[in-house]
C-alpha cells in the first residue's frame, strides 16, 4: 500500500504512542500507524526497485533513442545500475542526436547556474524579528474569518447546505422503523359455533405475556392467540 | 555546542566575530537548536546560508526579482515565527524550501486571479531608444555581447515557459541540487511523480533552447 508523501510526513520519526501533529491537530501515533508507515516504506522501496529493475532489464539489450530519452533522467542523475548506465553511455557515444540532446541540456543548465542572482543587502535579523512581531500582532488582532471573508463564508455555508440536501434528499431521517414480531390472530372456533357472521369479542390481553423489551411498543400487536409471542430481535428496515 | 560555549565566553571579552565564526561551523540543526536556546544571532547565520539559494529558487519560480525578494523575506519571517514548531528529526533545508515553495505557489495563484502587467514585462518590450546608456567595452565585441545576452534571455524564458509544477521540480533538481526524496518532500508529491515531471521538464527545456545552443 502506497501512501502519499504528505500522509506519511507527520508519521515519520514519531514513536508509537507519541503525540504528533496531523493537519494542525494533535493525534496519537498508535502502533497501527507505525505499521502502516513501515508497510508504506517497504512498498515504496519495492516499487522503486521494480522500476529500476525494469529500466535496467530493458536497457540490457540495444539502447534505442526512444529508450534513451525515457531513461535519460535516471541516467543523468546516476540512478541506473552499472550495466544500464554503461549501455546508456555507449549509446550516447554512438548516437549524434542523443549526444546533441545531452549537450544542449547540460549547456542550458550551466548557463542558468551562471546566472544566479546575488541577494541584496542581507536583511538584519533585528528587522526580521520586528516583522515577525508585527505579523504575530496582526494575527492576534485579526477579525474572525467570517468577517474578513464574508463572501467565502456565505459560499461555504451554501455548499454545506447543498451537500446536505444531496446526501439526505428526504430530509433528516426519522426513528428507524422496526420489524416487529408478526401478529397472527387466529379466530377462535367457538365464535363460528356461536352464531352467523363474525362477532367482535373484546379480549383482555394478559400483560405478562408481552415479551420483555416490547412492552412499551404496543401490547395489542404482540399478542398471539393460543401461545405467547416468542421475542425476536427488532430489525431496522433499510 | 562546546564551541559555542567557548565563543560565548570569548564574547564577554568582546569577541562577536568568534561567535559568528563558531555559528558558521555548526550544521543546520545545531544552528536551529542554538536559536531555540535563545541565541538570536543564530538566525543571522540561517539568513546568510539560505538567502541566495532561496532567492534564486523563488525567482526562477515566480520570474520577478523584486517579488522574489519580498517572498524570501516573508519566508524568513515565517521561519522566525514558527521555528519552535519545526520537527528537528527532519531536515531544516527541506522545511525552509517547502515554506518558500508554498509562498511562490500562492503568488502564482494570486497572480493568475488578479492578472497585472509587470513593469519588467514592459521594460522587455521597450524600444531600443529607451534602453539605459551603456559605455563601450573595448574588451568584448558588441556581437558577442549581444549574442550572450540574447541566449541568456532565451534560456530564462525557456524556464519561465515550463508549467509551474514542472518548473519547480526542474529548478530544485538542476539549480538547487536537491535529491529526489527532498523534492518529493518539498512539493508533496511521490517519487514517481517527481521523476516523470523532471523528465518532462528536461525534455521541454531542451526542446526550447535547442535552436540557441550549439
Amino acid at each position: 500500500m502506497l501512501l502519499k508523501q504528505a500522509e506519511t510526513r507527520e508519521l515519520r520519526g514519531a514513536e508509537a504512542g507519541s503525540i504528533f501533529w496531523r493537519r494542525g491537530c494533535p493525534a496519537l501515533c498508535g502502533a497501527g500507524a507505525k505499521r502502516l508507515l513501515r508497510t508504506d516504506w517497504t512498498g515504496r522501496m519495492a516499487h522503486e526497485r521494480r522500476w529500476i529493475d525494469l529500466v535496467n532489464s530493458s536497457l540490457a539489450g540495444r539502447v534505442t533513442c526512444d529508450r534513451f530519452l525515457e531513461a535519460y533522467t535516471d541516467y543523468r542523475d546516476e540512478q541506473l545500475g552499472v550495466e544500464a548506465q554503461r549501455a546508456m553511455a555507449e549509446h550516447l557515444a554512438a548516437c549524434g542526436a542523443c549526444r546533441r540532446y545531452d549537450r544542449v541540456l547540460s549547456a542550458g543548465v550551466d548557463l542558468l547556474r551562471s546566472m544566479d542572482l546575488e541577494p541584496p543587502l542581507p536583511v538584519a535579523p533585528g528587522k526580521l524579528a520586528r516583522l515577525a512581531l508585527d505579523a504575530d500582532l496582526e494575527a492576534r488582532t485579526a477579525l474572525p474569518v467570517v468577517f474578513r471573508r464574508p463572501m467565502a463564508t456565505v459560499m461555504a455555508l451554501a455548499a454545506a447546505v447543498f451537500a446536505a440536501i444531496a446526501l439526505f434528499p428526504g430530509g433528516p431521517r426519522s426513528t428507524p422503523e422496526l420489524d416487529l414480531p408478526a401478529v397472527v390472530a387466529a379466530e377462535p372456533a367457538a365464535l363460528f359455533k356461536a352464531g352467523p357472521g363474525i362477532q367482535r369479542v373484546p379480549v383482555r390481553l394478559p400483560y405478562e405475556m408481552v415479551p420483555t423489551g416490547f412492552q412499551t411498543i404496543s401490547r395489542s400487536l404482540l399478542y398471539q392467540y393460543g401461545r405467547p409471542v416468542a421475542p425476536r430481535a427488532a430489525v431496522a428496515r433499510p | 555546542m562546546a564551541i559555542m560555549a567557548q565563543a560565548r565566553l570569548d564574547l564577554e571579552d568582546g569577541g562577536a566575530r568568534q561567535v559568528r565564526r563558531a555559528l558558521g561551523d555548526l550544521n543546520d540543526s545545531e544552528i536551529v537548536q542554538e536559536f531555540l536556546n535563545g541565541e538570536e544571532r543564530a538566525f543571522a547565520e540561517v539568513v546568510r546560508r539560505y538567502d541566495k539559494r532561496l532567492l534564486n529558487f523563488v525567482y526562477r519560480t515566480v520570474g520577478d526579482r523584486e517579488r522574489a525578494e519580498d517572498l524570501v523575506q516573508e519566508t524568513f519571517v515565517r521561519v522566525y515565527r514558527h521555528l519552535h514548531r519545526f520537527d528537528q528529526s527532519k531536515k531544516f533545508s527541506t522545511w525552509i524550501y517547502t515554506i518558500a515553495g508554498n509562498l511562490a505557489k500562492n503568488e502564482l495563484r494570486n497572480r493568475s486571479r488578479n492578472p497585472l502587467v509587470l513593469f519588467q514585462t514592459i521594460v522587455k518590450n521597450w524600444d531600443s531608444d529607451f534602453r539605459p546608456l551603456e559605455w563601450e567595452d573595448a574588451r568584448t565585441k558588441p556581437d558577442d555581447l549581444y549574442r550572450k545576452r540574447f541566449i541568456r534571455q532565451k534560456v530564462e524564458e525557456a524556464v519561465a515557459e515550463l508549467p509551474e509544477h514542472h518548473r519547480t521540480v526542474f529548478v530544485l533538481r538542476e539549480l538547487q541540487g536537491k535529491s529526489y526524496e527532498e523534492i518529493a518532500e518539498i512539493t508533496g508529491c511521490n517519487l514517481g511523480t517527481v521523476k516523470s515531471r523532471l523528465n518532462r521538464a528536461r525534455n521541454s527545456f531542451a526542446r526550447i533552447i535547442e535552436p540557441m545552443v550549439d
